[in-house]
Formats: C-alpha cells, sequence, structure tokens
C-alpha cells in the first residue's frame, strides 16, 4: 500500500493533479504553516490568512498539472503561487488595510519559533535563520526595497512614489538586492 | 522584449513586483526562451525563500477541515463535470446492441442536461441578483421619467392655450420666454445663449414685486448648448409679481439679485 508520507513534493504535486485528495492531505501537512504563517505576515489578519491559505490549496487542487520541474523545486513553486495569491489579496484590501493598520515589517529580529523541538521545527527555525541573517546583511536600501515588493505587495513603480526614489533607482536596489540574497543561499539551501 | 531587457526584470517577476503588463510580456518571452526561464527559477527560489522570513505562528486547528472540505466541493465540481465523457467511455465499451445504445445516448444526454443545469442553476442565481438590481434602478428611472412626462404634458397644454401670456426675457447673449397660465398657477420658463453656471447648483429663479423680496421659485439647470428650460408652481399666482429673474446663486443671495443672466417684466392682469 502506498504511504503518502514517504513520497517526495513533486511525487505527491503529481498524484494530486491526478485528483488524490490524500496527497493533498500529505502536502498540507508539510507546508500549511508555512503558507498560513507568510499569509498572516503579510495580511496581519488571522481570518483573512486562513481564506488565503484555503484559496491557495484551492489553487493547488486546480493548477497542479501545471508544475514543470524544470521551473524549480516544488516548494518554491508551491510558495510562489501562494506569494502570488496573498499579493492579490493585499492589492484588492490595500487601502483598507494602509488606512487601518500601518506597520512596517521589522525582519532584523530574530525570534525562533518555540514549541517542540522537532526535526522539522529545528529546519524551520534554520532556515530562518538563514534567511533572516542574509537580509540583514544587505544594505538598507536594498533591504527596504525587497521588504516593501515582498511583504507589502507593493509594485516598482508605488515603492518608487513611495519612497520619493527614480524608478530607475529602484529597480537597480530590487536587482542587486536579490543578486545578493541569490549568492549568499548559494551555500546555504533553504527550500 | 529580448533576453535582456527580461533579464533587467526577472528579480522583480520573482517578487511580484511587476506591474501586470510587464509580468504578462515577461512572462511571453519566458515561454519560449529555456535560457531566461533557468534564470527565473533561480530568482523564484530566492524570492520563495523570503517566505521563511515571516514569523511562525501555529495552524488554527479548524484550517485543515476547512481547507479539505473546500477541495472536496472543487474536486465534486470536477467530477460532475467530466461525467458525461466518463460515463460515454466506459458503457460504449459494454454497448453491444442497438438498446444499449440508446441507452448510452440517453446516459449522456442526462449527464449533460445535469452540468448544463448545474451550470445555469448557478448563472440564474447571479442573473437573479444583477437583474434585482436592475429593476430598482428601472423604477427610480420610471419615477423620473414620470415626473418629466407629466411636465411634458403640462407643458403642451400650456402652450397649446391660446389664454397663455407669453413674458419674453432679455439678458446679454441670453434669450428666454416665459410662458404663464391662464390662471397664473403654472409658468414655463424656457432659455437659450446661457454660460454654463460657475457653481453646480445652475441658475436660480426669482420671482419679485415691486418694492418687494424677491421669491426664490426654482432652479434652471443648463445644458452644453446653453439650454434649460424648468415649470414653476409658485404659491401665488405669477400674476402678482412684476418681473422674473434668472440669476447665479451667488448674486440671488441679496435682496434683489445684482447680476441677473436674464429678465422680463411681466404684464399685470
Amino acid at each position: 500500500m502506498l504511504n503518502y508520507d514517504d513520497l517526495r513534493d513533486d511525487q505527491l504535486i503529481t498524484l494530486i493533479s491526478n485528483g488524490e485528495k490524500e496527497a493533498l492531505d500529505v502536502f498540507y501537512n508539510r507546508h500549511a504553516r508555512s503558507v498560513f504563517s507568510l499569509a498572516r505576515y503579510m495580511l496581519r489578519d488571522t481570518t483573512l490568512a486562513e481564506e488565503a491559505t484555503q484559496d491557495i490549496f484551492v489553487n493547488l487542487w486546480l493548477k497542479a498539472s501545471s508544475y514543470n520541474p524544470q521551473r524549480g523545486k516544488p516548494k518554491a513553486w508551491f510558495m510562489s503561487i501562494a506569494h502570488h495569491r496573498i499579493i492579490d489579496l493585499i492589492r484588492a484590501r490595500k487601502r483598507h488595510l494602509q488606512s487601518t493598520n500601518e506597520v512596517s515589517h521589522e525582519l532584523l529580529d530574530l525570534h525562533p519559533s518555540s514549541g517542540p523541538g522537532t526535526e522539522e521545527l529545528a529546519y524551520r527555525n534554520l532556515a530562518r535563520e538563514t534567511i533572516i541573517k542574509a537580509l540583514a546583511s544587505l544594505p538598507s536600501e536594498q533591504r527596504e526595497v525587497l521588504v516593501l515588493a515582498y511583504f507589502e505587495g507593493y509594485s516598482q513603480s508605488e515603492i518608487a512614489s513611495k519612497l520619493g526614489q527614480p524608478l530607475g533607482t529602484v529597480k537597480t536596489r530590487v536587482r542587486l538586492g536579490m543578486q545578493k540574497l541569490r549568492a549568499s543561499s548559494q551555500n546555504r539551501e533553504v527550500l | 522584449m529580448d533576453c535582456h531587457d527580461v533579464e533587467e526584470h526577472l528579480a522583480a517577476y520573482a517578487l511580484n513586483a511587476l506591474s501586470a503588463d510587464e509580468a504578462l510580456r515577461v512572462e511571453s518571452h519566458l515561454d519560449g526562451c529555456p535560457f531566461c526561464s533557468a534564470l527565473v527559477t533561480e530568482h523564484v527560489q530566492v524570492a520563495a525563500s523570503l517566505a521563511m522570513a515571516a514569523d511562525e505562528v501555529p495552524l488554527p486547528g479548524s484550517l485543515k477541515r476547512a481547507t479539505l472540505k473546500r477541495v472536496g466541493r472543487h474536486a465534486r465540481r470536477s467530477r460532475r463535470f467530466s461525467l458525461p465523457s466518463l460515463t460515454l467511455g466506459k458503457v460504449a465499451l459494454a454497448a453491444t446492441s442497438s438498446v444499449s445504445v440508446i441507452l448510452v445516448a440517453a446516459l449522456v444526454a442526462i449527464g449533460i442536461v445535469n452540468v448544463h443545469m448545474s451550470d445555469e442553476i448557478d448563472d440564474l442565481q447571479h442573473d437573479n441578483i444583477t437583474l434585482a438590481s436592475q429593476v430598482t434602478q428601472l423604477e427610480e428611472m420610471d419615477g423620473r421619467l414620470e415626473n418629466m412626462f407629466q411636465e411634458q404634458r403640462s407643458m403642451s397644454y400650456m402652450m397649446a392655450s391660446p389664454d397663455k401670456e407669453t413674458v419674453p426675457l432679455e439678458g446679454g447673449n441670453a434669450q428666454g420666454v416665459l410662458l404663464i397660465s391662464s390662471e397664473g398657477g403654472t409658468g414655463l420658463l424656457m432659455a437659450r445663449g446661457l454660460e454654463p453656471p460657475r457653481g453646480e447648483r445652475g441658475y436660480y429663479v426669482w420671482l419679485r414685486k415691486d418694492g418687494g423680496e424677491p421669491i426664490l421659485v426654482g432652479r434652471l439647470s443648463v445644458d452644453d448648448t446653453g439650454w434649460g428650460m424648468l415649470t414653476v408652481w409658485p404659491k401665488q399666482s405669477i400674476h402678482v409679481f412684476q418681473q422674473v429673474v434668472v440669476a447665479e446663486p451667488e448674486a440671488a443671495t441679496e435682496e434683489a439679485p445684482s447680476r441677473p443672466v436674464l429678465w422680463g417684466s411681466i404684464a399685470p392682469r
């Protein structure tokens, strides 16, 4: 009998695309917390984050067949889908969120997750520590544009307008910041 | 976009920080370019790793059940939509007689009808909401049209009456007329050549007795061509007034409108 827990993410995605709910169940167990945490962090609202998480797994169910292993690792692909959906929600509710809760994200203070010291949690903590350190090592102006783009859902044009900087400057900062993150992640695999 | 242009955009693309138009152009290029596709994979990997920086929060206990339930609804819908073709494929193999063929056809037809009906119910529910909104709008429009019709009717009646009084109105470049019904209860003011008013309130129309305070009797809206029309029903007969004045609201706050754009003298009866 097939043990879904033993399957890799890409194998689960293939089974999900064939309509196997058990595969989705296992995929949920592996990745729902990352998705929900990202949604909660970006939307700053638990109810919205729950809705977003549901939407994202429905999207996975409907679009699993579009996964192409040559386009990247399964989790990166899935988190990209998740981020897309959350950004859509942010942009749809941006005016309301901005007027009611103008909170900037501060990523430099590392607060490792507490709880049982399972291997999975330890791995997550390590991954989180790694990316936060990589972000912290960026020049502040590059870190700022990446945070505004990724976590706040601003487009490059909106960032330029918000910061009062030329669009070309913002584009350069985004590009350089991502290059540096890529360079620092080459030695440490986060996903 | 060529490879060089796309490469400039890949980091922002992976962060979802491009405009919809830019993102479409990048995707269009990626579909046919293995080199840029490989590059974007790296960027997507980096962008996705940023997600790990978010504060870890525990999953709500009910979320998994709610999520799988929603997926289940989609799964049932998918099965329902695929029923006709599956049924056709499986049953056709077993169909060896004409009766079977008829049964297969009937099943397929029922399946198709079922799918269409389900679609139509969803569509009808949506249409129902839209129609309810349109009915409300139509009812409002109907009320306005009814008012306009009544106005047009009384105007026609007045213009056709040989007993009506005609008061010519004059101003700078504007001209007009005030038609007064025989009993003096209704007046129809028509004007042309008026400048668009400075404010949104249009022009005010006043009736004035000699030595008395002017009485505001209505607001005259003017279209782009400088034409406007107003029906007035003052409490007193129009014949007790000696003058009709059309002025902008600012000027009309005075005891006597100081900057009228149209005026006319009402002959006593």
